[in-house]
């Protein structure tokens, strides 16, 4: 579900604390400590995650993921905003990030 | 008009119940896009998703939550452990506002020790789909590929019939006949909403709304929704999506697909006479009460 | 067959049962002097303030208590004691199949091992899991490619070293084969008698064509067996899927089928080191997802396929395609 619209002006920080996290071939897993879910991020989505400051005090600007992603993928640009902000909306869900 | 319970403490299953081939994955579908309410449909395979995904008589489920096999249960072991099962899930299952949906086929019946299998404490309500049994016959007997007629007729007349037990993945699910299954769940101590299937088929957003209201959901007046949901899930998609997905939950022995046709009335092109009069005896009483007509030409 | 030269072929721990755990766990079985004694005593109906429970279980400060239905409990006590109570009509059979499976799994996860449901074969050294939803047909599918040179390993229970995975997935057999009726013939294997004394429960212990000789191996391969996704109308009844795994499909297949009695794992172990337990183990083997139709008259070209597929893991060529079989 939206909680909020996600605009090329959202921001977007990390917040993985309640989360382990390890590489495993080209996919990035993640558990919840607490639930014991897990979850992965490859290829674009893993990207993304990547393009975030990993400083999780930093945030950092939709529209910055959407240029560099475009730039590195073959893309056009209004498909990778939504994209973007369809997978934005579920780290959020999960608790892997926080949008302003 | 009835309402289910507001969810609260333990009290957050909405049990979609029907007999067999009575519409039950097409109202969960209508209900997930409902819920949804998202551009893009939600498909015939989601519906394993967390919203839909307890399988109250699945082997998986009961493992995980009981924390041993089932496999290595007699049938009567496990089932005396169900009500258990159910309300430790209930009890632990994430906090939410809207019910946890729970599909059933099963009669609304209780363990051999009396313990009832869906219990009140735990339950908000349940959606109870009706379908002509006539119809469900010519239904079944094709899902479950080249048994024919007869033993369709037979399944739905005899007390004993079930689903799953020993052997099989899912756990045993007593049915009853049809009349029996029907009364056990229009019978509860529970709020139940009764939907038949050929009023759904024929106003499908009405009877959505109904559905939604009833389950004390969000939107469930709003018309423009309940459309999207009913466009999402429409017959034609069903089938698309179903030859495109795979749908899993399609018998290994059927040569049909699982939307075989949403057309209700259709038991006169298939059925014999001797047929249609045996499931008349059986339950005519039943089929009176819920508008189906006893005449035994279609 | 009795196992023999248990000196050379070390068991992780030993036990000291006063009931016969079966043939297949006679490498664990120690007169005197075992890490683990196991007793019939008194065993109580819940702990006093369980860290966490589940309908079947409790669990608090390094003891596990589990209740079966069928009136087996079993006390599992630091990893180095259990005691069992046999109630309402148990059998020493009853008691029999929930220690090999539920109890000594927890004793294992207990001693930081990790307990696998699993079926498994051998080649030599090299041993290869079979995992999946229950009733797909591991322990049968066990048993019939012992029947075309993978002796059998293992049927339920499978239980794993963590500590070694940088190197390798060292594990151990403990159980009998067990089969549904109907599988005998399927399977090529020859009954030797019910599992449990009750009618109702009709599963029989079986003898497979041919059984490892050693109690531990390297785990090599986990092949996830999954039942039919339809397609179309027309050929795919007759057709299979498969799938070589990757990332985070390997960790969700173990934590969805391969971890024994995942609950009562999950609060003996921690989650934390259950995760890097399951990532090490995911590195260290290789996995597959077979889908085949679920009819019996396709179980013998599954079998089929599975055993082409471990000889191509074993020399390193994993083909992975969608075929349809004649």
């Amino acid at each position: 579900m939206k909680n909020m619209k996600i605009t090329p002006e959202s921001r977007v920080r990390r917040t993985p604390d309640n989360f382990v996290n390890a590489m495993l071939d080209d996919d990035l897993v993640f558990m919840d400590v607490a639930e014991g879910q897990f979850y992965g991020l490859r290829e674009a989505g893993l990207r993304v995650w990547q393009l975030i400051e990993e400083d999780s005090g930093a945030w950092t600007q939709v529209q910055e993921l959407t240029t560099a992603l475009c730039a590195e993928f073959r893309v056009d640009e209004e498909k990778c905003r939504r994209d973007i902000a369809v997978l934005l909306d579920e780290l959020q869900a999960v608790g892997l990030v926080e949008l302003s | 008009m009835t309402r289910a319970h507001p969810v609260s403490g333990q009290r957050r299953i909405a049990w979609l119940a029907s007999y067999p081939r009575s519409g039950n994955t097409w109202t969960r579908l209508l209900l997930a896009n409902f819920l949804s309410a998202a551009a893009e449909p939600v498909g015939i395979n989601d519906l394993g998703s967390a919203m839909f995904s307890a399988l109250y008589h699945g082997r998986p489920w009961f493992d995980s939550v009981a924390g041993i096999s089932s496999s290595d249960c007699t049938e009567d072991e496990a089932e005396s452990l169900r009500p258990a099962v159910v309300r430790f899930w209930a009890q632990e299952t994430q906090r939410k506002a809207t019910p946890l949906f729970c599909k059933s086929h099963e009669a609304c019946r209780a363990t051999p020790a009396g313990e009832p299998l869906f219990p009140d404490d735990v339950t908000v309500g349940a959606v109870y789909l009706i379908r002509n049994p006539l119809d469900i016959a010519v239904s079944w007997a094709f899902y479950l590929g080249d048994k024919g007629f007869a033993d369709s007729v037979a399944y739905l007349n005899a007390r004993t019939s079930g689903l799953g037990g020993a052997g099989n993945h899912e756990l045993r699910q007593r049915l009853f006949d049809w009349s029996g299954h029907v009364e056990s769940w229009t019978g509860a101590s529970f709020p139940v909403l009764t939907v038949r299937y050929e009023d759904l088929l024929a106003d499908t957003a009405g009877w959505l709304g109904k559905i939604a209201s009833f389950l004390r959901l969000d939107g469930a007046s709003d018309r423009r929704r309940l459309e999207q949901a009913v466009a999402h899930s429409a017959f034609a998609r069903l089938q698309e999506n179903e030859g495109r997905e795979g749908f899993h939950k399609n018998s290994p022995h059927s040569r049909t697909p699982f939307f075989r046709s949403g057309v209700a009335g259709d038991w006169g092109r298939h059925l014999s006479a001797a047929q249609v009069r045996d499931v008349l005896a059986a339950h005519g009483a039943t089929m009176a009460r819920f508008g189906y007509s006893c005449r035994a030409t279609g | 067959m009795k196992v023999r030269a248990v000196a050379a072929q070390q068991v992780p721990f030993t036990i000291d049962a006063d009931f016969d755990l079966g043939e297949a766990a006679a490498p664990w079985c120690r007169a005197h002097g075992a890490d683990v004694v196991v007793r019939r005593g008194a065993v109580p109906l819940s702990l006093p303030r369980p860290e966490s429970r589940g309908v079947a279980w409790q669990h608090a400060a390094g003891r596990t208590l589990i209740l079966t239905p069928c009136g087996a409990r079993f006390l599992v006590k630091g990893g180095s004691a259990m005691r069992y109570a046999l109630d309402g009509g148990a059998s020493l059979a009853d008691l029999r199949l929930f220690f090999l499976g539920t109890a000594l799994g927890v004793l294992a996860a207990q001693r930081g091992l990790l307990p696998l449901k699993a079926s498994a074969v051998a080649n030599g050294e090299d041993v290869h899991a079979l995992v999946g939803m229950p009733t797909r047909g591991k322990s049968a599918s066990a048993a019939a490619l012992a029947a075309r040179g993978y002796p059998f390993f293992a049927d339920d229970l499978l239980i794993l070293d963590p500590t070694g995975l940088d190197t390798e997935a060292r594990c151990y057999r403990c159980d009998d084969l067990k089969v549904w009726p109907k599988a005998l013939e399927l399977a090529d294997c020859e009954k030797v008698g019910p599992v449990r004394p009750t009618s109702k429960y009709r599963k029989l212990y079986a003898v497979p064509r041919q059984r490892a000789a050693r109690v531990s191996g390297r785990l090599r391969t986990v092949v996830y067996l999954a039942s039919f996704k339809r397609g179309d109308a027309s050929g795919d009844r007759h057709s299979m899927h498969l799938e070589r795994l990757s990332g985070s499909n390997k960790v969700e297949t173990v934590i969805e089928a391969a971890i024994h009695s995942r609950p009562i794992t999950i609060a003996v172990v921690g989650r934390l080191p259950l995760f890097q337990w399951v990532m090490a183990l995911s590195r260290r083997v290789e996995m597959l997802r077979l889908t085949r139709p679920e009819i019996p008259a396709m179980f013998g070209a599954g079998v089929n396929r599975i055993a082409a597929l471990l000889s191509a893991a074993e020399s390193g060529a994993v083909q992975t395609c969608k075929d349809a079989v004649p």
